[in-house]
């Protein structure tokens, strides 16, 4: 498999796996650093596959925001009085 | 190709009718707008839902829009705004049948209709149907429209399905968690 679609694969498999318990904090390690590299390295060479590593870069990250949302939200509704 | 071939197209043919729409999309664009309108319309009709949940609707239905349209030009895809509002129109045919159907549902059985025996279960997978064909019919049509091989097609698809879930998820939790 070519890397952009490596970079790709990274960030839908985090989406997909964001509510499995520690494979979601492994992946949100991994999945935006790999996307990162793979992105930095097409973007050096002025590829046009850039695009796609750059997808895969947002889908991690967006898998990050996700997870940090998810644990404000479990502290406030701990915080909360019904 | 006829208006009418068009639509009939959209289900016998979607391929052809694609490509069609990529040559020739300003022939077909009112079309494809009047078609999403009273699809998005027509439903919220049928269900009587109230302003702020239509709003929060149309909002949703943009950003899902936005990134669809978007993520394509990643993949090194080429379109204009307007081809691509006339294949999004387009693709919301078999929307506009439910809404339609839905409307017809609420007209016999009154304002509860999806509380009736049967019909809430025929309207849901009716529903699923309509998601599936309309998913077939965007990634034929981006793969059209934006001239992206059928692998690309999907993937930019299925990431802005996924990009747009993210966003309207991650909005969500921060306006729960806003002081209001």
């Amino acid at each position: 498999m070519q890397s952009h679609y490596k970079a790709l694969s990274a960030g839908i498999l985090s989406a997909g796996l964001v509510w499995v318990p520690f494979v979601n904090y492994a992946l949100a390690v991994a999945a935006p650093l790999y996307a990162w590299k793979v992105y930095t390295q097409l973007k050096k060479r002025d590829s046009t596959k850039k695009g796609i590593a750059f997808t895969g870069l947002l889908l991690a990250l967006g898998q990050v925001a996700l997870l940090v949302v998810g644990f404000l939200l479990q502290r406030a509704a701990k915080e909360m009085v019904f | 190709m006829k208006q009418r071939e068009v639509l009939t197209g959209l289900f016998l043919q979607p391929i052809q009718v694609m490509e069609e729409v990529a040559r020739l999309y300003r022939k077909y664009v009112a079309l494809a707008v009047v078609i999403w309108l009273i699809s998005e319309f027509a439903g919220s009709y049928a269900f009587q839902e109230p302003f702020r949940t239509v709003f929060r609707g149309l909002i949703a239905m943009l950003i899902f829009t936005f990134w669809i349209y978007k993520v394509p030009f990643w993949f090194g895809g080429k379109t204009r705004l307007k081809n691509f509002i006339t294949l999004y129109g387009l693709a919301r045919l078999p929307f506009l049948l439910v809404s339609l159907l839905s409307v017809i549902f609420f007209i016999v059985y009154g304002e509860n209709w999806y509380m009736q025996k049967g019909i809430f279960m025929l309207s849901l997978v009716l529903f699923f149907i309509s998601l599936i064909w309309n998913a077939v019919l965007l990634v034929l049509g981006i793969r059209a429209v934006y001239r992206l091989d059928l692998k690309d097609s999907i993937l930019s698809y299925v990431s802005a399905i996924i990009l747009a879930s993210f966003t309207i998820g991650i909005f969500y939790g921060i306006v729960l968690l806003l002081p209001w």
